[in-house]
């Protein structure tokens, strides 16, 4: 190879994960693939319903894109939209629930998931299992059965050989007591 | 209690089916348990990832509106919030036809061609020998800014990009299964750049090559 060529490195081993941004500066385009599920997934985290993150998510980018600078590193970009998810979030809990977010954020129990960057998708995961690993047998059975394996409250009551009224109470109950868990919880 | 476990009930009923819960006033305690049920909702394997419908669909209405917000400069570059209404009422009316697709199907003949990239002002440099790059092989490279495999698929020897789709991560090359790992989320790609599983994921945009004296080329930014 010349001097004159640009220098050339064969890469080996295993190199770490690097938010490396060479695809994602083709306009706004690029930006949009390269943040849209970061994006959508950090409004799911907090509706829990594809219809409300479908909704949330094109009202980020509606908000945001006109005043992108695009030419600003993806880290930049990422975070702003992150920060007007966060809006947009607000928003929407106050005009469905009638409720302020930010207090609402204060007050329970979700430490990793405020704290940890939106791009560790796996922090949602690990405290979900942390909430139902810290529950009463019966409360965690319940919740396992509804959200994890999508039981209808008739199969879970079945399943926990309870009447449906019953399972409808211990449901309410357990989400009580998982929005009430300390903040200790990983 | 009765009333407030029913008015739960139904929140939780519409997550399960992915449809917006009912708007009602809620005292923060109860705000907080909803907030725990999304959390939990979302902790479902997969289940907060978008469709490839919905990502595709975003991406046009929003490049509509950046077409009209260009056509028309002096009226600042606000979008409207009719966009909002289209991409919406597209995805309800999807909805209500039960049409809308999952992420965990693939469906390979609707995903564009990939795209080449070609720096405006390139130059050819040489990566490995043709020789040393028998079918099912790779070879990761960096250089001038391009994170890059030069890989033999099938006898048929191509460069792509070495950067995921999903979020950016740099892949690595599994030899023993001959595809291309993301060390951050799971994603795979065949050695032809299409992504494996998560058919909502972009191929891996090919690299300009070329053979020259049994050396295989890659074009990068000059």
């Amino acid at each position: 190879m010349s001097d004159e060529q640009p220098a050339l490195s064969i890469v080996g081993g295993n190199p770490a994960p690097s938010p490396f941004g060479a695809t994602v500066t083709d306009g706004w385009e690029g930006v949009y693939r390269a943040t849209v599920i970061l994006v959508y997934r950090y409004i799911y985290a907090r509706v829990g319903n594809r219809a409300d993150a479908e909704d949330l998510t094109t009202q980020v980018y509606l908000r945001a894109l006109p005043r992108l600078r695009l030419s600003a590193a993806i880290e930049e970009i990422r975070s702003y939209l992150v920060a007007t998810a966060r809006t947009v979030l607000a928003d929407h809990w106050r005009d469905r629930y009638d409720v302020r977010v930010d207090a609402l954020e204060e007050s329970i129990a979700t430490p990793e998931i405020r704290r940890s960057s939106p791009h560790d998708e796996e922090a949602g995961v690990r405290r979900a299992g942390a909430i139902l690993g810290a529950l009463p047998d019966n409360y965690r059975r319940v919740l396992e059965l509804r959200f994890l394996r999508g039981y209808s409250l008739r199969e879970t009551a079945a399943e926990l050989k309870i009447t449906v009224s019953n399972a409808k109470v211990m449901q309410h109950r357990a989400l009580r007591r998982a929005a009430a868990l300390p903040e200790e919880l990983p | 209690m009765s009333r407030a476990a029913d008015r739960l009930a139904r929140v939780v009923d519409a997550l399960l089916h992915e449809r917006k819960p009912p708007r009602f006033p809620a005292e923060p305690e109860e705000a907080a348990a909803l907030y725990a049920a999304a959390a939990l909702k979302a902790s479902r394997p997969g289940a907060d990832l978008p469709s490839r419908d919905f990502i595709a669909n975003l991406e046009r209405q929003l490049g509509a509106e950046v077409a009209r917000a260009e056509a028309a400069p002096g009226r600042g570059r606000r979008f409207t919030r009719r966009t909002l209404l289209q991409v919406c009422g597209a995805s309800a009316a999807a909805a209500v036809a039960g049409v809308l697709v999952d992420r965990a199907v693939t469906r390979p003949e609707a995903r564009p061609a990939p795209t080449t990239m070609v720096p405006t002002s390139g130059r050819w440099i040489p990566v490995v020998s043709l020789a040393a790059l028998a079918p099912g092989q790779g070879m990761r490279f960096s250089s001038s800014g391009v994170e890059g495999f030069v890989v033999n698929h099938a006898g048929n020897v191509q460069a792509m990009s070495a950067v995921c789709t999903h979020m950016g991560c740099i892949l690595r090359f599994n030899q023993r299964q001959a595809r291309l790992d993301c060390p951050c989320h799971g994603a795979s790609f065949d050695l032809d750049g299409s992504p494996l599983a998560r058919g909502y994921l972009d191929s891996l945009p090919r690299l300009a090559s070329r053979v020259r004296a049994d050396h295989v080329e890659v074009q990068v930014p000059a």
